[in-house]
């Protein structure tokens, strides 16, 4: 039995700009749909009872709102409604992994075919916007409330965001000169065009958050000069803490770390590093590691160099942890991969890297996360010449503040916080990729709005009276209000 | 898998006749925020979303008077002493065959923690990670009929699984 229509209204998952011409710049490899496309698009979803999507996203957007006004023509309410919990719209469509555990994983249309292209359909709403605006949410009274936000990563804007709407006035820290965290330098321009960030960030400021750059606290600034200006303190400084390779050669010319990398290239602007390139990269590169970050790398290395780019993975294709539609990108652009393979040492000439010996791996046992573990086949090392390697094997939370001023920690090192976001100092709260390590900017943002409502209802001491901000939306967002068309009101906080 | 549970919606969400290997052996009702689940012999148990006194997504309790069944926190449920996660990924199956279609409950064999409560926001946030032999399968839309096929080692609690899976995953 057909009930719907099973495929979507383009390409699965997206339309997507020619390789060939992609790989050799820095443009957009997701096309977007037409206004024709998004309405059709939106019309498939099937307006359920119990919208599956919106508990599958971290900052509860309301997916099937959105798609209900879409597929009416009516872009104004769409924006209004999705508005409503997530302050960076443009950026979540285009860099949330939506079929990887979020909202179209889980649409229940997925059991028919091919879930709805919400992403898709946000990205238009967002792009629609930026050439109509409209008006800010709404802003309550002012409380006379100070709160001051350590990094403007995406959770620290989400929660200065919720905290200036519930009338508290709010000064966000950051110690570079740009905001947008690791969204900002690390996720490169192919997937988030540096310009739709910036209007996002503008837009949260022009909500009358200041953000205050170039100041590292712990630094110019301490934690004691924050708790003396301000009613209360949110930590949200990300991740930062590169994992090292230790084995011999590490220290060679050629041998660079992904993260700093990627920065490097993208934190002024892919322009002017291509005016200013930092890296000898060479033309034979191999890029270390199986996450999203070692597709980035790889993918930026082959975008500056035309080289041939290779990821050396030490498990299988199967246990890799990439998202595969991201893999078939890179795949399509000509990147190589080699499965079962670790580096062991880095051979140098004249201090400069020219070649890895690696250990070919098999797989053992499986470890705590019911993956088999990689182990070395004795004897079947082997060499691979190359004229740089990038490593992406990790990031561990920023550790330095809380070794600075001696707060508690967790698993390596992350901030440590109790279930109302409370670190071990008094007034001092803590959110985003520091407590729960590397995650998702939409996961780091909804992070940041929980936060965020524990401190208000902390400064206005109404902690008693907590409420999840599911709670929240399930309360409000019932399915009786959405077919009576109830819920249009501005949005409240 | 040795058991074959479908769920088929009657009314709204909440509303649906469960049948086992094609035997209708039990029906959901919804009253207010309230869903039942009745056996053919007059068995109740509730369903509630609040877990440990909060409203979550894919989460889900069941009680059969006083006494919890299962509870299914952020997709983990325990039980007999082991962790299973629903819309796991099978261990050795690659993540793209599961982007459309069936998924599957996964046994977590070496999961790191003993009870709910101790597990912590990073392996919270990145419970995808991990891997295990897959116990369940489920399929289908609750309109057209949602299928839960279940190892052994789920069958006592199986009637619980497939209608907090319809509930929570499929109901539309
Ligand atoms: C290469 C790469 C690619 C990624 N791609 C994606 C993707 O495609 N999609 C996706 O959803 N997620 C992606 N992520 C993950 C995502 O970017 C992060 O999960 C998210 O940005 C975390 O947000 P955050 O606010 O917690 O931390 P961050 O974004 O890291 O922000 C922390 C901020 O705090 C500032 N800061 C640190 N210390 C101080 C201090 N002492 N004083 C003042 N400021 C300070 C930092 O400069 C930074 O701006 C990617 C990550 C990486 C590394
Ligand atoms: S789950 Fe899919 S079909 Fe249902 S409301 Fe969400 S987007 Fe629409």
């Amino acid at each position: 039995m057909t009930l719907v229509q099973p495929k979507r209204v383009s390409t699965f998952p997206f339309p997507k700009a020619d390789p060939a011409k992609r790989k050799k710049d820095f443009s957009e490899v997701q096309q977007a749909y037409s206004k024709e496309e998004a309405m059709e698009e939106a019309d498939r979803c099937l307006r359920c009872g119990t919208p599956v999507c919106i508990d599958a996203c971290p900052v509860h957007l309301d997916v099937r709102g959105m798609n209900d006004a879409v597929a009416k023509g009516d872009f104004e309410q769409a924006y209004r409604r999705i508005r409503e919990t997530n302050p960076l719209l443009g950026v979540t469509a285009r860099c949330c992994p939506q079929l990887m555990g979020l909202c179209e994983d889980a649409c229940v249309l997925r059991w028919q075919g091919e879930p709805v292209a919400i992403g898709m359909i946000q990205r238009f709403v967002a792009d629609w916007e930026r050439k109509h605006r409209q008006p800010d949410p709404s802003i309550e009274k002012a409380t006379g409330k100070r709160v001051a936000v350590i990094g403007a990563g995406p959770a620290g804007l989400a929660a200065a965001e919720l905290l200036r709407r519930y009338g508290h006035s709010v000064v966000v820290y950051e110690e570079l000169q740009y905001a947008g965290g690791t969204a900002w330098y690390g996720i490169p321009d192919y997937h988030l065009p540096k310009d739709v960030l910036q209007y996002e960030v503008d837009r949260i400021k022009e909500m009358g958050i200041e953000i205050r750059y170039n100041i590292s606290i712990g630094k110019q600034v301490t934690l004691t000069d924050l708790l003396d200006e301000f009613d209360a303190v949110l930590i949200a400084t990300g991740c930062k803490d590169v994992m090292k390779l230790d084995i011999a050669g590490s220290n060679l010319k050629g041998v660079y770390d992904a993260y700093d990398f990627l920065q490097d290239v993208f934190v002024r602007g892919i322009d002017e590093y291509i005016k200013h390139p930092k890296y000898e990269l060479g033309k034979d590169i191999i890029v270390i590691g199986g996450g999203d970050s070692a597709l980035d790398a790889a993918r930026t290395a082959l975008r500056l160099t035309n080289g041939n780019v290779t990821i050396v993975y030490r498990r299988t294709e199967n246990e890799m942890p990439a998202d595969p539609t991201i893999m078939d990108e890179a795949k399509e652009e000509g990147i190589q991969f080699k499965f079962l393979a670790a580096p062991k040492s880095f051979n140098g000439s004249n201090n400069r890297l020219v070649s890895v010996t690696m250990y070919t791996m098999k797989l053992g046992a499986p470890d705590q996360t019911g993956r088999r573990s990689p182990e070395p086949v004795e004897g079947e090392d082997f060499n691979m010449k190359c004229d740089s390697v990038i490593l992406a094997i990790g990031r561990a939370p920023n550790s330095f503040i809380q070794r600075a001023y001696n707060l508690k920690t967790g698993k390596r090192n992350s901030l440590y916080v109790d279930d109302h976001y409370r670190t071990s100092m008094e007034r001092v709260f803590g959110t985003g990729d520091v407590v729960t390590g590397e995650s998702l900017v939409v996961k780091a943002m909804a992070h940041g709005r929980e936060a965020a409502q524990r401190i208000h209802e902390y400064l206005m001491n109404m902690e008693d009276k907590h409420i999840s901000l599911y709670e929240k939306y399930y309360n409000e967002r019932t399915y009786e209000k959405f077919v009576e068309g109830a819920y249009d009101g501005l949005p409240p906080p | 898998m040795v058991v074959e549970y479908t769920v088929k919606r009657t009314g709204g969400p909440g509303e649906a006749v469960i049948f086992l290997n094609d035997r209708e052996v039990a029906k959901l009702s919804k009253e207010d925020d309230q869903v039942t689940l009745i056996s053919r012999d007059g068995e109740r148990w509730n369903i509630s979303r609040r877990v440990e006194g909060e409203l979550r997504p894919f989460s889900m309790q069941v009680k059969h008077g006083e006494k919890s069944v299962l509870t299914i926190k952020d997709n983990l449920f325990k039980h007999k002493g082991k962790f299973y996660l629903f819309m796991g990924i099978p261990e050795g199956k690659p993540m793209r065959e599961i982007l459309l279609g069936r998924r599957f409950i996964c046994r977590l064999d070496n999961f790191p923690f003993n009870e709910h409560h101790e597990i912590d926001h990073e392996t919270r946030s990145r419970i995808r990670r991990f891997r295990g032999p897959a116990v369940g399968e489920l399929d289908g839309l609750g309109k057209a009929g949602h299928k839960v096929k279940l190892e052994d080692e789920l069958k006592d609690i199986g009637l619980q699984i497939s209608a907090c899976s319809y509930l929570i995953y499929s109901a539309g």
